[in-house]
C-alpha cells in the first residue's frame, strides 16, 4: 500500500530495460509522476542521459541511442507519439503508457512504424502523482479551463470524471488491489464515481485477475464537499503549512518573491525521498519543527568547526571525503531555514495567530455565537489580507448556518466593507448552498451530535497538542466507526453491482460491512489537504504499532488516502469559484434555510478538568480538547506559543550566521 | 570475473590481470573458502591468536552507494509470516494466505504482441515494393558513386544541366555565360547520354508528358515556374516547388549524395549552387557543397522515406565512439564494484592480524587505484568527444561525466581511508614489531611519523604514498573553484589553507625520497 514504492518499482523497470545509453521521453502528464519518484540521479545510475518531452521539435537526430517513453494514452501524447515514428530520431523505441491503450491506438502507432524501430509496448499502471508513500494526487487543479463539476451540482464534468476513473484505477492496478466500493450517501459524485469504477473493473477484468484476499480491501469515496472546513482552516504543521502558505506544486517551491532571497534558493525542492530533515519533520508542528531545525543547525556548525579545524593529514584527509556530504547538508540547512523563516515571517505579517484562534475556535468548540461572531468582525475589520477575512467569514457561515441568530449577511457586508471584491464575497453563499448543512451527511462540527464525540473522546485526548491544531478532520470519526466496523451502511452504502448489467459476482457479502478490512482506499472527490494526508499518516503508524503489539508483525489495517488534487486555501476557493459560472446562478444568493432550534440544549461534559487557566473537557458539547477557560488563558498559551516560535526563528537565524561567518 | 574485456577499452590488460589474483587467494588461504562464496566472512585461519573475536563482520558486505541507488528497489521484505488463522475460514476452495507488509509488483500488461501484430499487417504489401526501390538505389550508388566511375571528374561539371534552363538561371548570368553554358551542354549531352541511359535502365522512367501535375503535392507544372523532376529510383515525375506549408510541408524532389563503402545517403540542398561559374576554389566550403550537388542524385520524397528507412537501422547499429566508450565504462564500473567487497573483506582480514594477507591487500588496493584511474580517464575521453556546443550529444556527454564523478566519489574516496591499514603491517614485517600495526585499529589514527618510512621504501612505496596525496590535491582544487563560482568564500578559504597544507605534505615527501 505504498504507492511512493509502486510507481518507483514500475519506473525502475521502464528505464532499466536496455542496458545501453538511454534517452527517456515524457509528456506533460507524465513529467510530474516521474521527477516525483525518480531523482536525476536514479536516471543517471540507470544509464538515462537525456530528458525531453515527446512533443519538443527540436531534438537532436541521434540514431545510435535507444529511447524509452513513458507517456499517458491522451490524444496529444499518441499525435506525439506517431510523429516521431514517422521520422525516428532514435535507433528503438521502448514504449511504456500509463494507462490501458485501446486496441485502434495500438493499431494507429502500428501504422505509423514504417521504420521498424518500436521493440517493445507495455502499459504501466502509473498514472497517478505519488506524492507521500500514503498519499497519492492526480493533479486536477481546479481551473475554469478543466473544471470538476458539471453544469448541475453534485455532477461530474466529463472529463474530470474519466481522469479520477482511470486514475484511482491506477492506483487500484499497481497495488494489485480488487476492492469493495462504499461512497457516502449524500454525494451524487461519489456515487456516481464509484460506479464508473466498477463499470471499468468489470470490462478489463483480466487486469484485475488477483488472488482472491481474506478480507477484501475497500475503497471508500467520500466528497470534499462534505467538509469544506479542513481546506480553510490555517495549517501548523511543516508539509501542509509550507503548501498553504507557499504552496507545494510538483515538490517544488517557488521562492523568488520572497525578500532578501539567495539566488540559489529562488526555487527549492522539497520531498521527502531527497531529503531527511523534511521526512522527518513533515507533520511536525511549527513549534517542534523550530527545534529541530536548531538541532539540525547545530549538527551542521558543529561539523563546520570540525572542518575547520585541521591539523593533521588526517584530518585534512578525513575533510576531503566528508566535504561534498557536508556541502550538501549546508545546502539543506540554508534551505530549510529559508523556508522556516519564510513562514515565520508571512505568520507575523498577516498575524496568522489570531486568525488562527479564530478560526479553530468556529471549527470546534467555539465561544458561543456572540463571541465568535465578534472576533469575526474584529477580523474583518482588521488589516489582513483579504483571504483570510474570507475564509473566516466562510468559517463563520459554515458553522453557524442554522443558528437561529446568525449574522451572516452582515459578515457579507463587512466583508465587501473591508476590501474583498463583491465575487469574492458571494462565495459565502455560494459555500452554504453547494456545502452547507442540508448538502452535508455527519456531523461536521462538533456540537452537533454528542453521541459520536462520545465514542472517540479517549482517543482525542491523546492527540490534543494545542489550540491551533487542535482540529481533526471530519474523516477521522468516519475511520474510526469503520476500523471498528461500525460504519453504517445507510451512511456510506456499498455500491450495488446488481444495477449494472454485469454479473453480481462483486456483491458485497452481508458481513463485509462488518469485517475490519485489511486495506482501505480512501478518494476524496473535489481534493484533499495535507492536514487530512496527516492524520492518515499518524494512524497508519499508530495502527502498525499496535498490531505489532498484538501479533507480532504488522498485520494491521493500511490505509492510503487520495484526492483530485491537494487543496490548501485559495486553490480550495479557486476551484469553488470557478464552478460557479457554469452552475445556476441561484447559487450565489442567500439560501432559504429554516434554523433548527435544536442547539439550546446544552449538554454537559463528561469529563470536566479545570487546570489553571486551561479546561480539559471531554465528551461534552463543546467536545474534547484543552479549551481556554476564559479569554484570558489562551492569551497566555498563545502568547507563550507565540514567542516560542519567534525566540526559535531567530535562534536559528543566529546560529546560521554565526556558521556562516566563521 | 574473467570474461574477455573488448578490445576497445584502453588498457584491456591491465584491468583483466587485475582481479585474478583474487582466485589464487581463494585458493591458496584455505580450502574451505572456494566452497562457499567469497563474499561470506570466513572465520580466519589465525584466528586462535586473537583472543578477542573478530570484528563482527557485516553479513552483507559493505555495498557502495551507487549499487543501492541501481539496485531494484524491491517491497520491503517485511517477515512474510503467516497470518493468524481465520476464524471463519472462507468457503473457497484456495484461500490465499493473506500477507501483510508485502507488496506486490504492480500490474503491467505487455502489449508488444498486438502491436507487431498490427505492423506485420500493414507491412505485407509494402514490403516487396520498397525492397525493389532498395535495389535500384543500389545499382544507382554502384553507378554515380562507385570509385572506378570514369565519367565521374569529368563530367562533374555538365551532369546537372538539363535540356531547359531554369528561370533563375538566366537572371543570374550575363547572355556570353548563358551561350557558354548551352554550348557546354550540348557538348556534354552526348557523354552524358550513357548516365541518362543508364540511370533509365535501372528505373523506367515516366514520360514527361505524361503528367500534368505532381503527385505527392497535386501542384501542376509550368515549362518555366514548375519543372518536371524524375525521380531516379521509382521513375516518376515530381514537381521542383519550394517547400509551402499546407499543403508541401517539404520539398517533393530533392538530391542525395552517397558513400560508395558505407551505403551512407545524406540529403543535400537543392538548387543552391549556381550553374558552374562559380570561381572554382575561391570557398572551400561552397566548393565542396558544389561537388555534392553535382554529383547527387534526384529521387522523390516518398522513395527518400523509404530507402532513409533502412539507412536508419544502418545508422542504429553502427557503433559509434560515444557508445563504445560508455560500454567499457559500465563494464569497468561493473567490475569495480564486483570486486570492492572482496578488497574490504580482505582489509577486514588484515585488520584482525592475517599477516599473509598483507601484499594481497596492497597489490589489490594498487589494481583497484589503477582500475579507478582508467575508469577516470575514461569518463574524461567521453566528455572530450567532439561534439556540438549545447546539442544533445554535449548534453549526454556532460550527463556521463556527472555520473562517473558521482561514482568515484562514492568508491575512491572511502577507499583512500581504508589502505592505511594494510600499510602499517606492510612496513611492521619488515622493520618495526607487528604489534604498532595493530595498535593503531582506526586508519583516521595513524600518525604522521609514519611518514619518513616510505622514503626507505623502494620507488613503489613512494609513489603509494604520493598518489592519493595527488589526487587529494586535484580534488580539493575542483572544490575550490566550485565553492568560488557558488561565491560561498568562507569555504573556499577553508579549502586553501588545507589545500596549502597538503602541498606543504607532498613536498615534504617529496624530499623525503631525494634523500632516500
Amino acid at each position: 500500500m505504498d504507492v511512493l514504492q509502486a510507481v518507483k518499482t514500475y519506473t525502475t523497470k521502464m528505464v532499466s530495460n536496455p542496458n545501453a545509453i538511454k534517452v527517456l521521453l515524457l509528456d506533460t502528464h507524465t513529467t510530474p509522476i516521474i521527477s516525483l519518484a525518480f531523482t536525476q540521479s536514479d536516471l543517471l545510475a540507470h544509464q538515462v542521459y537525456l530528458t525531453d518531452l515527446i512533443d519538443n521539435p527540436r531534438r537532436d537526430k541521434m540514431p545510435h541511442l535507444k529511447c524509452v517513453c513513458f507517456l499517458s494514452p491522451r490524444e496529444e501524447s499518441l499525435e506525439a507519439m506517431r510523429a516521431e515514428l514517422a521520422e525516428p530520431r532514435y535507433g528503438e523505441y521502448y514504449l511504456y503508457f500509463s494507462n490501458v491503450l485501446s486496441k485502434s491506438s495500438i493499431e494507429r502507432l502500428a501504422e505509423a512504424d514504417t521504420y521498424e524501430v518500436v521493440r517493445e509496448v507495455q502499459e504501466f499502471f502509473a498514472d497517478y502523482a505519488p506524492l507521500l508513500p500514503s498519499l497519492f494526487s492526480l493533479f486536477h487543479q481546479p481551473s475554469t479551463d478543466t473544471p470538476l463539476y458539471g453544469s448541475n451540482l453534485g455532477t461530474w464534468h466529463a472529463e474530470a470524471l474519466d481522469r479520477s476513473v482511470q486514475g484511482i484505477c491506477a492506483v487500484l492496478l499497481s497495488l494489485k488491489k480488487k476492492p469493495l466500493i462504499r461512497y457516502e450517501r449524500m454525494s451524487g459524485m461519489a456515487r456516481k464515481l464509484g460506479f464508473e469504477i466498477q463499470k471499468w473493473i468489470q470490462t478489463n477484468d483480466t487486469l484485475f485477475d488477483f488472488r482472491p484476499t481474506q478480507t477484501p480491501p475497500l475503497l471508500l469515496i467520500l466528497d470534499r464537499l462534505n467538509d469544506p472546513v479542513t481546506p480553510l482552516l490555517t495549517q501548523w504543521t511543516y508539509q501542509a503549512m509550507v503548501h498553504e502558505l507557499l504552496n507545494i506544486k510538483n515538490g517544488r517551491i517557488d521562492l523568488s518573491t520572497v525578500p532578501g532571497i539567495t539566488p540559489d534558493l529562488k526555487e527549492v525542492t522539497l520531498l521527502p525521498q531527497t531529503d531527511p530533515f523534511f521526512r522527518d519533520n513533515l507533520h511536525a508542528n511549527f513549534g517542534d519543527l523550530g527545534e529541530s531545525l536548531k538541532a539540525y543547525v547545530q549538527v551542521y556548525s558543529a561539523k563546520s568547526s570540525s572542518t575547520t579545524a585541521i591539523e593533521s593529514v588526517e584530518d585534512m584527509k578525513r575533510f576531503v571525503e566528508e566535504y561534498p556530504e557536508f556541502r550538501r547538508l549546508g545546502g539543506n540547512v540554508s534551505k530549510h531555514v529559508a523556508l522556516v523563516g519564510e513562514l515565520s515571517r508571512i505568520v507575523g505579517r498577516d498575524t496568522l495567530l489570531e486568525v488562527s484562534e479564530v478560526e479553530q475556535g468556529l471549527a470546534g468548540s467555539g465561544a458561543g455565537h456572540a463571541g465568535d461572531l465578534r472576533s469575526v468582525q474584529t477580523l474583518i475589520a482588521s488589516p489582513i489580507p483579504p483571504p483570510n477575512k474570507l475564509r473566516v467569514a466562510i468559517l463563520y457561515a459554515l458553522r453557524y448556518q442554522k443558528h437561529s441568530g446568525n449574522a451572516i449577511p452582515a459578515v457579507v457586508e463587512s466583508l465587501q466593507k473591508h476590501g474583498v471584491l463583491e465575487d469574492e464575497a458571494k462565495l459565502v453563499y455560494a459555500m452554504l448552498n453547494m456545502a452547507g448543512a442540508d448538502q452535508r451527511q455527519g456531523e461536521l462540527f462538533e456540537s452537533e451530535n454528542i453521541f459520536s464525540r462520545g465514542r472517540s473522546a479517549l482517543k482525542g485526548l491523546k492527540g490534543v497538542e494545542n489550540v491551533y491544531t487542535q482540529h481533526s478532520p471530519l474523516f477521522s470519526q468516519t475511520l474510526d466507526l469503520l476500523l471498528k466496523g461500525r460504519l453504517k451502511e445507510s451512511n456510506y452504502p456499498f455500491l450495488d453491482s446488481n444495477t449494472s448489467a454485469g454479473p453480481s459476482q462483486a456483491a458485497p457479502p452481508n458481513s463485509a460491512a462488518l469485517q475490519r478490512p485489511q486495506d482501505v482506499i480512501i478518494f476524496m472527490v473535489g481534493g484533499t489537504t495535507y492536514e487530512e494526508s496527516r492524520a492518515i499518516a499518524l494512524l497508519n503508524k499508530e495502527l502498525e504499532s499496535q498490531s505489532q503489539s498484538q501479533f507480532g508483525s504488522g498485520g494491521g489495517t493500511r490505509i492510503l488516502l487520495g484526492g483530485t488534487c491537494v487543496h490548501n486555501s485559495s486553490s480550495f476557493l479557486q476551484q469553488i469559484a470557478s464552478a460557479l459560472p457554469s452552475l445556476p446562478s441561484s447559487l450565489t444568493s442567500p439560501p432559504t434555510h429554516t434554523p433548527s432550534t435544536s442547539q439550546s440544549n446544552a449538554l454537559t461534559p463528561a469529563l470536566n478538568l479545570q487546570l489553571g487557566g486551561i479546561n480539559v473537557s471531554v465528551g461534552g458539547p463543546a467536545g474534547t480538547g484543552v479549551y481556554r477557560s476564559n479569554g484570558e488563558g489562551v492569551g497566555i498559551q498563545a502568547d507563550g506559543l507565540r514567542d516560542g516560535v519567534r525566540n526559535l526563528i531567530g535562534k536559528v537565524r543566529q546560529g546560521v550566521e554565526n556558521v556562516r561567518l566563521q | 570475473m574473467e570474461s574477455p574485456l573488448p578490445s576497445s577499452l584502453p588498457s584491456p590488460a591491465s584491468v583483466n590481470v587485475n582481479y585474478k589474483p583474487y582466485h589464487r587467494h581463494t585458493r591458496t588461504t584455505s580450502s574451505a573458502r572456494t566452497d562457499i562464496s567469497p563474499r561470506t566472512p570466513t572465520v580466519p585461519v589465525v584466528r586462535t591468536l586473537t583472543p578477542t573475536p573478530p570484528v563482527s563482520v557485516p553479513t552483507p558486505p559493505p555495498r557502495p552507494a551507487s549499487s543501492q541507488a541501481l539496485s531494484v528497489p524491491h517491497s520491503a521484505p517485511v517477515s512474510a509470516a503467516p497470518s493468524p488463522p481465520p476464524k471463519d475460514a472462507p468457503s473457497r476452495t484456495t484461500p490465499a494466505p493473506y500477507r501483510p507488509g508485502f507488496q506486490p509488483k504492480g500490474v503491467y500488461r505487455p502489449r508488444t504482441d498486438e502491436f507487431n501484430a498490427a505492423r506485420s499487417n500493414l507491412s505485407q504489401g509494402r514490403l516487396v515494393e520498397e525492397r525493389r526501390l532498395e535495389r535500384r538505389l543500389e545499382k544507382l550508388i554502384d553507378l554515380h558513386f562507385s570509385p572506378d566511375n570514369l565519367y565521374d571528374k569529368k563530367l562533374a561539371n555538365s551532369r546537372r544541366s538539363s535540356s531547359t534552363f531554369s528561370l533563375s538561371d538566366i537572371a543570374s548570368k550575363n547572355p556570353g555565360e548563358i551561350w557558354r553554358g548551352v554550348l557546354e551542354s550540348k557538348r556534354a549531352n552526348s557523354s552524358n547520354f550513357d548516365m541518362r541511359s543508364a540511370e533509365q535502365a535501372v528505373a523506367h522512367w515516366q514520360e514527361d508528358s505524361a503528367v500534368s501535375s505532381c503527385p505527392i503535392c497535386e501542384a501542376s507544372f509550368h515549362p518555366l515556374t514548375n519543372r518536371k523532376h524524375h525521380c531516379r529510383t521509382c521513375g516518376r515525375v515530381v514537381c521542383s516547388l519550394p517547400p509551402r506549408p499546407p499543403t508541401r510541408t517539404q520539398t517533393c524532389s530533392l538530391l542525395i549524395t552517397a558513400d560508395y563503402r558505407t551505403r551512407r545517403i545524406e540529403e543535400v540542398p537543392d538548387g543552391i549552387v549556381d550553374y558552374g561559374v562559380s570561381r572554382k576554389g575561391a570557398d572551400p566550403k561552397a566548393d565542396k557543397e558544389r561537388e555534392a550537388y553535382l554529383r547527387s542524385i534526384r529521387l522523390c520524397r516518398e522513395c527518400y522515406h523509404i530507402v532513409s528507412r533502412q539507412q536508419h537501422s544502418l545508422e542504429a547499429t553502427s557503433v559509434q565512439p560515444l557508445t563504445r566508450f560508455h560500454s567499457s565504462l559500465i563494464r569497468l564500473e561493473d567490475e569495480i564494484k564486483s570486486s570492492l567487497p572482496l578488497f574490504q573483506e580482505l582489509v577486514l582480514n588484515l585488520k584482525n592480524s592475517e599477516t599473509s594477507m598483507q601484499h594481497d591487500a596492497a597489490s589489490a588496493r594498487k589494481r583497484l587505484l589503477a582500475a579507478f584511474s582508467d575508469y577516470d580517464t575514461l569518463a574524461k575521453k567521453i566528455r572530450a568527444l567532439p561534439c556540438a556546443p549545447g546539442g544533445s550529444q554535449d548534453r549526454i556527454q556532460h550527463a556521463i561525466f556527472i555520473r562517473a564523478n558521482a561514482f568515484l566519489q562514492q568508491n575512491m574516496f572511502p577507499l583512500q581511508a581504508l589502505p592505511k591499514s594494510p600499510k602499517p603491517p606492510t612496513k611492521g614485517s619488515s622493520s618495526l614489531s607487528v604489534s604498532s600495526g595493530i595498535s593503531t585499529p582506526t586508519p583516521t589514527q595513524t600518525p604522521p611519523p609514519g611518514r619518513p618510512i616510505y622514503a626507505i621504501d623502494p620507488d613503489s612505496a613512494l609513489a603509494h604514498s604520493l598518489q592519493p596525496l595527488l589526487e587529494q590535491e586535484a580534488l580539493l582544487e575542483t572544490f575550490i573553484r566550485e565553492a568560488r563560482e557558488q561565491r560561498k568564500f568562507e569555504d573556499a578559504r577553508t579549502l586553501k589553507t588545507n589545500l596549502e597544507e597538503l602541498r606543504v605534505e607532498i613536498s615534504k615527501v617529496l624530499a623525503g625520497a631525494k634523500i632516500g
